[in-house]
């Protein structure tokens, strides 16, 4: 699954696949760091990210140059055509699965925080029991509280539009979309035998439909 | 009229498909792989670090009280230091104390205070680590399991392997053109197919940590009880946001469940979706459970 939070430097020798993140300052971090979510996430909306393509329209053109005219051309109409179609719904669902899947991450963090100090405090209330001073104890029980309210506040801000579940429905559709660009582009089932304008109707109205949530068969695959 | 893909436009789309697809893919999970191994193994170097700190300092803790000779000065054990006011209260003054059984000493009070105040700092400075590393310790297993690091890896390196068997299937150049068509098609349906695969089993792993759920559930438990004292219709009001808190989570675990369905496409013959895990809230109070939070007074 190739999420917009992937980050094109980790520490591998594997080049680096046509992902969708930019580079974000984290290149020297711990690996585990990297993953942690970001305070604000940019870009605020998919318009302001730099377009990219799925294609590398360097590479592809380094392909096309070993085709003739007419293939080359009836390709790169094709791709023009997926542009609009696919990629302008495409990057809108990768851009909004990256950015629930940052503030769902940021939720978890910050319950999972409140859980450590009140962890803490309670190991610290439990030791009180044995003080000559039992204000600690009130104290501690105190503190105890606050965090709870805490967690009650960040749960009741986070469950209002659950970023988990909007996270997966953004990145489902995402993928499909994605699989569909290249399902049409190697004219595979349900493309397969049918003219130029048909092709192009058929991708107009499933892409709209896996945007929208409705999936449509991917019926070559077994 | 009906248009097929030529031999010319079948390889390059090949070639096309083979770059940006497959390869990009294989060398997404590569990465991945690499990545999530890495991240995986830091992590559970921390977490072994913060428990062996935890019994460490335990066990020092433990030994500095045994080796303590007995009581300091101002008559309190020396062990008093394992009592929280000692800790948080570690003034010069609250740990001016002196080690008994030295009477001679009493005389120069100055360097016995320090001596026992260095010991006395310390235990306590073992307990406060005694505490907290667990805790942290804890929060780093909770962080793993919210990352998924271990099982994302499983899951990469198995879609790997099945990159490889449907890159078996590419077309080769002395193929005729039919069998060079259907070679071509079983190849990009079968790295699709991987594709499809793998973003289903992810979608499977991803799930709020069962300690994280746990803690909120216990945080509301915690706060119903704290607002008991308060006025009637600020309660009202509490509950009534805590209820629709309950409402939301439930539904937002409903339609994750379908969502999860819809991944892994395992819908039922009937229509329906398997029997769901336990919710991950609990569940919502019916009118015979006692109330959520007792009445003022």
């Amino acid at each position: 699954m190739t999420q917009a939070t992937n980050t094109p430097s980790s520490p591998s020798a594997t080049p680096a696949p046509n992902t969708q993140a930019p580079k974000d300052g984290r290149e020297r971090w711990s690996v585990w760091m990297k993953e942690l979510p970001r305070w604000n996430f940019k870009p605020e909306k998919p318009e302001l990210d730099p377009p990219t393509p799925l294609i590398n329209e360097k590479d592809l053109e380094e392909i096309l140059a070993t085709a003739d005219a007419e293939t080359a051309q009836s390709i790169r109409a094709d791709i023009q055509f997926l542009e609009y179609e696919v990629l302008r719904l495409f990057r809108k669902r990768d851009h909004s699965a990256a950015k629930q899947q940052n503030m769902y991450r940021f939720y978890q963090i910050l319950f999972l925080i409140l859980a450590a100090i009140a962890t803490t405090l309670g190991s610290l209330q439990a030791l009180s029991l044995n003080a000559n001073d039992r204000n600690w104890l009130a104290l501690f029980a105190f503190l105890e509280t606050m965090v709870a309210l805490a967690s009650v506040y960040l749960a009741t801000i986070s469950g209002r539009e659950p970023p988990l579940t909007l996270w997966m429905m953004n990145r489902r559709r995402a993928e499909q979309l994605r699989r569909e660009y290249f399902r049409f582009l190697m004219d595979l089932e349900p493309y397969n035998g049918r003219n130029k304008i048909q092709r192009r109707l058929l991708l107009s109205e499933r892409a709209a439909e896996i945007n929208r949530g409705v999936f449509p068969d991917e019926s070559g695959i077994t | 009229m009906m248009a097929e893909f030529d031999r010319k436009r079948l390889e390059v789309s090949y070639q096309i498909f083979n770059k940006f697809t497959l390869t990009d893919q294989s060398n997404y999970y590569q990465r991945a792989v690499d990545k999530n191994r890495k991240a995986a193994t830091q992590v559970n170097r921390i977490r072994a670090f913060f428990a062996f700190l935890t019994g460490f300092v335990s066990a020092l803790a433990g030994l500095m009280v045994f080796l303590s000779p007995g009581t300091c000065t101002d008559g309190t054990a020396a062990a008093a230091a394992l009592t929280p006011s000692a800790i948080v209260d570690s003034t010069p003054t609250a740990l001016a104390t002196q080690r008994s059984g030295a009477p001679a000493l009493a005389s120069a009070p100055a360097t016995v205070t320090t001596d026992c105040s260095a010991d006395n700092l310390l235990i306590g400075v073992l307990l406060i680590l005694a505490v907290v590393a667990p805790a942290l310790g804890g929060a780093f297993g909770t962080l793993s399991d919210l990352f998924q690091w271990d099982r994302l890896v499983t899951i990469y390196e198995v879609a790997l392997e099945n990159l490889e068997v449907a890159d078996a299937k590419s077309p080769l150049p002395d193929m005729d053109d039919d069998y060079y068509k259907a070679a071509v098609q079983a190849f990009a349906e079968g790295t699709l197919s991987v594709m499809r695969d793998e973003t289903a089993q992810w979608g499977q792993v991803i799930r709020t940590p069962e300690s994280i759920q746990n803690y909120i559930d216990r945080a509301l438990d915690i706060a119903n009880d704290a607002t008991s004292p308060l006025p009637e219709v600020v309660r009202a009001a509490i509950r009534s946001e805590i209820d629709g808190l309950r409402t939301a989570t439930e539904e937002s675990n409903r339609r994750l469940e379908e969502l999860r369905g819809l991944f892994a496409q395992d819908r039922l013959p009937d229509g329906t979706f398997p029997s769901s895990p336990p919710p991950l809230v609990p569940p919502t109070p019916t009118p015979d459970d006692p109330p959520v939070m007792p009445p003022a007074g």
